[in-house]
């Protein structure tokens, strides 16, 4: 006897196997239909070969593996391919998929099989593409494609194979009842399976609750270098890990393969779908099914083909739907429950059980956990499952991942024992469902505010870049006037002032770079706060930005000299002077700018302790950091935007007029901005008495709700005086730049404000209107919760209806939100693209993506509302399941799919967004290819 | 039939919550009826009495909390703290003490933490230390064996006046300082002569407390039997307690208690199999569980020989419910396929 180890935990359910195995293996009936979904096993979905009326035969391939890790999909009887459409698959969410349905002729008529005949001297390649094609995956479980499984010998050095005919669930018996039946094709088929990887042991584990299958395989082991190995009986033996675990006395290390530990393991039933791939060519196009629980009279292993639909099987099996409590797909430990009889055979359908109410009873109401432990005596991936419980319930997501969540098996032991009938699985479930939803999203925006970034830099220096050619020109231009009417110094100083323009122009493209290598710095430091595996671009980037930088720099360190040397002494001392105030100032709006961020982040903590006081000592605290940096830009922007004096040197005589627009546009431009902040200033008012609102809102308190909608109404009174003096200096340009293209602009602009300004106020009802609705279903649950803990029925009825009322209304204010924010993106959408075409003097590429920006900004936030909706939704859901009220439940569920639906519109539109982006951004795209990739 | 979603697994061993508690209150019969046998009517009138106070108290609370009671009661926790409350306290205390102790099981220690699964302390043993500091001689006060009372135990009806008259006569005619207490007492005398002051009464005492052990042992081993709780915190808490008695006795026998003394007398065994097992204020993995029981013995040893009260288990016990978190984060076992424990709770990625 070979030596077998033990693995920690594992309990032993009743095994309820011999009602399935009184009777042998039949064929089932050929299925006037069948349903054959495109993707039956983990990986890429198959690309459907057929189309639509086409006539098919039996095992005949209709849709071909996509991708590396895929499978093919064969038609399973003769007939019309009558449709290629979602349909509701076996999946325990209930979901849908694309299908392919055929409609049988009744007649059975077979491809021509192609058998590789003499498979001993056939090479390896040979052998995995005949796997490939018949569409061979793993039947025991997940459905892993078997031929990139026994691939695996490339990169690893196997020396075990194993089968596993564990077959640990109780009431299964497809694997049991095969072996029985073609146990040479068991061996023949591991024999395949040895050639393929080449082990130098191939064990079949087997519990010995199989005493036939156990005979059966040793007979025809015999003489082979096969060793089967009898394993007690203890769930989950057949887990892949607890398997290994218990033939070969290793463990598959965390979040690895056994292929780690040099080991491969395939189940009986694939074993045998590989015999007959290779001896008969025949593609997987049935297998072999276990019905059985009380509520079917007939109980018994049936040869079913693929895509038979379950209610065909239902008749087959005599099933009493009276009797039954439920209909579950696989054995009761990890199967799940179908939520219709319309669903098809999958290739890993091993069992259909049907218990009544005496065998499986409702399940009973959770109870505390009393940390019993009897959980983690259980559990075989020795984890805590009453931590990580706790921390599921909790939400503590990040401490259930530090608790190894990832580890757990699912198999439902730590449940099954559990005293106080926690459903422990469940909550797994959902935590690994949260976290996976989180580090999907997390990932994204990462990978969404690195292109965006990347993108803005290089439109930026796009844009500075073509407008120092500009002015260059323009001041190559200028040069023959001035140099006529200039004296005797002008002779001197032309070429001084080509050296001029020169140094403008690295000026200007030294702040662009400036700008660019901030923005660089900016993305590789949030990329690396992020944990972001990929650094590489960003952090490239950074230093491509950086070399820039240097490289102007450098230039503008020879060009300086040259040009001061050439101006007269005193200019060069103004300029100095000149050059001394503009870095001060830069310091000095540094620092401000420092000075507001400090205060933010102390705001922000305070928020965080819900000090009121501590807030609104922060609150202005941070007003008056901002009002600094205001004065401090300020400052800074009139000593840039003053006359340069070397520019004063080579123009006094030129042209008076010119600087006096010239100063007066600086000042116009001044009061702008002034009147820009003033309108930001105030639109932040608006946000905070909203945010004030909805808390009070929600609190509930009906007299500060008041006193909050008022301030909020006061701070619109005064956003929109702000942004009626925005747009007035917005439509009195400076004398010194009308033009009629830049009037034609201002007037559509100020059109557009207008109409802008309409949307805003719209949307900000709409939002409030959201936010109430929202406070109104919090509430309405919280009632809920309170009526039922008490227990009264009619109260809870009312609460349920109230809760339903206020949900609709909920998403009616969602919805119209919604349709507001897509108008306003439209609107806003327009305008920037009429400007584009009509004012080429303006930066069109800036505006077009501040307006892209701003969809996607809002974008984003319709994605994350329809988010939240939708994690409200499941979680509602789950609520009722707990509670067991099949109603609720429907309900709920027509709730989710809604809200999957709408997440699903938003992700799109997001995804175009970002893609049109990436369309544009001809810099990054090898960049994306290779996240997408990744 | 309904195409309902339910989530696996589908089936459930038949063993509920309810039905722990139940077998852990069936198993402290074989003790209770020892203590009944040897000092009389008092443990069981103290069991009944703190049952009766407890589940109304529970049933008060929980409506207070606006929660349906039913499911609660049902569980047998409330129940079940009662019992061991019960048969921690002298036979024949006032029914006050018992009221007063049933109060701040079930209501301070239990439910103002959340009710079951959430109250970090035994409840049993924070009311049980509550009573011996605020009511000391109340406390101490322990009924003689029958055999000391040639073979008559207090009368039911004797027993009945003494607690809820609070008849001080009957009280005094019969109790005594337990063993523990009195070797603690025994001033300068040689432990030898200790015993032999009062032969008769030294080993019909001892006796005594040993047969109502051996009752306790009984039951706690048919609860792990049942696999109702591991071995590990019993075995733990004994070892260490054999250990460093046998170690201290083994050096000076004369000035220390030998190990059967402190094994079978006292509430050693009480507290080993019924009230360190409770698995809500003890520590979860295996390990855990070791160092946690090996806590318990350690600790009631030291208060016992050099601490001011004579039994210690309450003490012990509650002491080491306050450590059971933290000996859980660096007794996490390490989970399969991991190289290592993780230990502590510090975020190491
Ligand atoms: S088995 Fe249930 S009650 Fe016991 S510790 Fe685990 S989760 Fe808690
Ligand atoms: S479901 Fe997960 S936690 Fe529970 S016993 Fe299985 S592996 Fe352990």
């Amino acid at each position: 006897m070979r030596k077998t180890w033990d693995f920690h935990g594992g309990i032993h359910p009743e095994e309820n196997k011999h009602q399935s195995t009184q009777f042998p293996i039949v064929d089932a009936p050929l299925p006037n239909k069948v349903i054959l979904p495109l993707q039956q096993h983990i990986g890429a979905p198959a690309e459907p070969v057929v189309l639509v009326g086409e006539k098919v035969k039996t095992g005949q391939l209709i849709a071909k593996a996509d991708g590396f890790i895929s499978a093919n999909i064969h038609a399973s009887i003769s007939g019309t391919v009558v449709a290629i459409e979602d349909h509701a698959i076996p999946h325990a969410s209930g979901m849908t998929d694309e299908c392919i349905i055929i409609e049988s002729d009744g007649q059975d008529e077979w491809v021509e099989l192609e058998p590789l005949a003499d498979w001993e001297s056939a090479s390896v390649d040979q052998l995995l593409n005949k796997i490939a094609s018949a569409g061979i995956v793993g039947m025991g479980g997940a459905g892993f494609p078997t031929a990139v499984k026994a691939r695996t010998r490339e990169r690893h050095s196997i020396d075990t194979l194993v089968i596993n005919a564990a077959e640990c669930e109780p009431y299964i018996t497809s694997d049991d009842m095969a072996m029985r039946t073609y146990p040479e094709q068991v061996i023949t088929g591991a024999k395949i399976l040895c050639q393929l990887v080449d082990p130098s042991s191939c064990l079949i584990g087997i519990e010995d609750n199989k005493p036939e299958a156990i005979k059966a395989l040793q007979d025809a082991a015999k003489g082979t270098h096969i060793e089967v190995v009898v394993i007690p009986t203890k769930y989950p033996s057949g887990g892949e890990k607890q398997l290994i675990q218990i033939l070969t006395g290793r463990e598959v290390p965390s979040g690895g393969l056994p292929a780690d530990i040099g080991v491969v393991c395939q189940n009986v039933g694939t074993t045998i779908a590989i015999y007959k791939a290779i001896t008969q060519g025949e593609p997987l196009i049935s297998r072999v099914t276990t019905l059985t629980g009380n509520a079917f009279n007939r109980r018994q292993n049936f040869t079913v083909r693929l895509g038979t639909p379950i209610n065909e099987l239902l008749e087959l099996g005599d099933f009493d739907q009276k009797a039954a409590s439920r209909l579950l797909m696989g054995g009761p430990m990890m199967g799940f429950s179908l939520q219709g009889d319309e669903l098809p055979v999958v290739k890993t359908t091993n069992c259909l059980l049907a218990p009544t109410h005496d065998e499986f009873p409702d399940p009973e109401l959770e109870n505390p956990c009393i940390r019993c432990g009897m959980c983690e005596q259980a559990c075989p991936a020795e984890l805590l499952p009453q931590q990580l419980h706790w921390f599921a319930k909790a939400q503590e997501f990040e401490k259930a991942q530090l608790f190894n969540l990832f580890d757990c098996i699912e198999c439902g032991a730590c449940a099954f024992v559990c005293p106080s009938h926690i459903p422990l699985v469940q909550y797994y479930r959902y935590a690994k469902a949260e976290i996976r939803r989180e580090d999907e999203e997390a990932k994204k925006a990462e990978r969404a505010k690195i292109r965006f970034e990347q993108r803005q830099a290089r439109l930026e220096r796009e844009e500075a870049e073509k407008a120092a050619k500009r002015k260059a020109r323009m001041a190559a231009s200028a040069k023959p006037k001035t140099a006529p009417a200039a004296t005797a110094a002008s002779a001197t100083s032309s070429a001084p002032a080509l050296d001029e323009a020169e140094q403008k122009k690295l000026k200007i493209q030294r702040a662009a770079a400036a700008v660019a290598l901030k923005k660089a710095d900016k993305a590789l430091a949030e990329g690396k706060e992020a944990n972001a595996d990929n650094l590489a671009e960003p952090e490239q980037a950074q230093q491509q930005a950086q070399q820039k930088l240097n490289d102007i720099d450098s230039k503008l360190g020879t060009a300086k000299p040259s040009a001061s040397s050439a101006a007269a002494p005193a200019n060069s001392q103004v300029s100095e002077e000149r050059e001394k105030a503009l870095k001060q100032a830069k310091i000095a709006a540094a620092a401000s700018k420092a000075a507001i961020k400090k205060a933010e982040k102390a705001l922000a903590t305070a928020q965080e302790a819900g000090d009121e006081a501590e807030i609104k000592a922060k609150e202005a605290d941070l007003a008056t950091a901002k009002a600094n940096a205001d004065k401090a830009a300020d400052k800074l922007k009139a000593l840039q935007s003053a006359p340069a004096p070397s520019a004063t040197a080579t123009a006094p005589t030129t042209d008076n007029s010119a600087a006096l627009a010239e100063q007066q546009k600086a000042e116009h431009e001044k009061a702008l901005k002034q009147a820009k902040i003033a309108a930001a200033a105030s639109k932040a008012a608006i946000k905070k008495a909203e945010k004030a609102l909805v808390t009070a809102q929600e609190a509930g308190d009906e007299a500060d709700i008041k006193a909050k909608e008022e301030a909020v109404a006061t701070a619109k009174a005064n956003a929109e005086k702000a942004a009626d003096k925005l747009k007035a200096l917005q439509d009195t340009p400076p004398s010194a730049a009308p033009s009629a293209a830049a009037g034609n602009a201002a007037a559509l602009a100020q059109q557009t404000e207008q109409q802008k300004a309409e949307q805003e106020k719209a949307l900000k009802q709409a939002k409030i209107a959201a936010a109430a609705s929202k406070a109104a279903i919090k509430k309405a649950e919280k009632a809920l919760t309170a009526a039922q803990e008490s227990g009264d029925a009619s109260e809870i009825q009312n609460c349920e209806q109230a809760l339903t009322t206020a949900k609709g209304k909920a998403e009616a204010a969602a919805n119209k939100l919604a349709d507001l924010q897509q108008q306003a993106n439209a609107t806003e959408a327009k305008p920037a693209a009429d400007t584009n075409a009509k004012t080429s003097s303006s930066a069109p590429s800036e505006e077009d993506t501040a307006a892209k920006g701003k969809a996607l900004k809002q974008a984003k936030i319709i994605l994350a509302a329809t988010r939240t909706a939708l994690k409200k939704a499941e979680k509602a859901l789950a609520e009722a399941e707990q509670s067991g009220d099949a109603d609720a439940i429907s309900e709920q569920q027509q709730t989710l799919a809604r809200c999957q639906k709408k997440f699903a519109d938003a992700e799109q539109k997001m995804a175009e967004l970002t893609g049109d982006e990436q369309g544009n951004n001809t810099v990054s795209k090898g960049n994306e290819a290779d996240t997408a990739s990744v | 039939m309904a195409f309902i979603r339910v989530s696996s697994p589908h089936l459930h061993r038949p063993l509920s919550t309810h039905q722990v508690m139940r077998y852990v209150i069936l198993a402290t019969l074989p003790g209770l009826a020892a203590l009944t046998w040897i000092f009389g009517w008092g443990s069981l009138i103290n069991v009944i009495l703190a049952s009766a106070f407890g589940l109304v108290f529970e049933a008060l609370v929980l409506m207070a909390r606006k929660r349906n009671p039913v499911p609660a009661l049902k569980d047998n926790s409330a129940l079940l703290t009662c019992v061991l409350l019960g048969l921690a306290l002298p036979p024949l205390a006032p029914f006050w003490l018992v009221l007063t102790g049933s109060f701040v099981a079930i209501v301070i220690a239990k439910q103002l933490y959340g009710g079951l699964g959430n109250n970090p302390f035994n409840p049993a043993m924070v009311a049980y230390a509550l009573l011996l500091i605020s009511f000391p001689v109340e406390m101490t006060q322990w009924v003689m064996p029958a055999e000391m009372l040639n073979g008559n135990t207090v009368s039911l009806s004797a027993s009945l006046q003494a607690v809820f008259t609070g008849h001080q006569q009957v009280a005094d005619a019969f109790t005594m300082a337990t063993p523990l207490d009195g070797f603690k007492h025994k001033g300068e005398l040689m432990a030898d002569e200790y015993w032999r002051l009062d032969a008769f009464a030294a080993e019909k005492v001892w006796g005594g407390w040993a047969f109502a052990s051996v009752g306790f042992m009984v039951g706690g081993l048919f609860l792990l039997w049942k696999k109702i709780f591991t071995w590990h915190i019993p075995v733990a808490m004994l070892g260490s307690l054999t250990l460093l008695s046998a170690m201290f006795y083994g050096s000076d026998p004369s000035n220390y208690a030998s190990p059967m003394v402190h094994l079978f007398s006292g509430a050693t065994m009480l507290g080993a199999f019924f009230i360190a097992t409770d698995p809500v204020t003890a520590a979860t993995s295996n390990k855990g569980k070791l160092w946690f029981g090996a806590g318990i013995g350690v600790l009631i040893y030291v208060i016992r020989t050099w601490g001011n009260y004579p039994d210690a288990v309450a003490f012990s016990v509650l002491l080491m419910n306050f450590a059971a978190p933290f000996i859980d984060y660096y007794t996490q076992p390490r989970s399969f396929g991991h190289k290592k424990a993780r230990k502590g709770i510090k975020h190491d990625a």
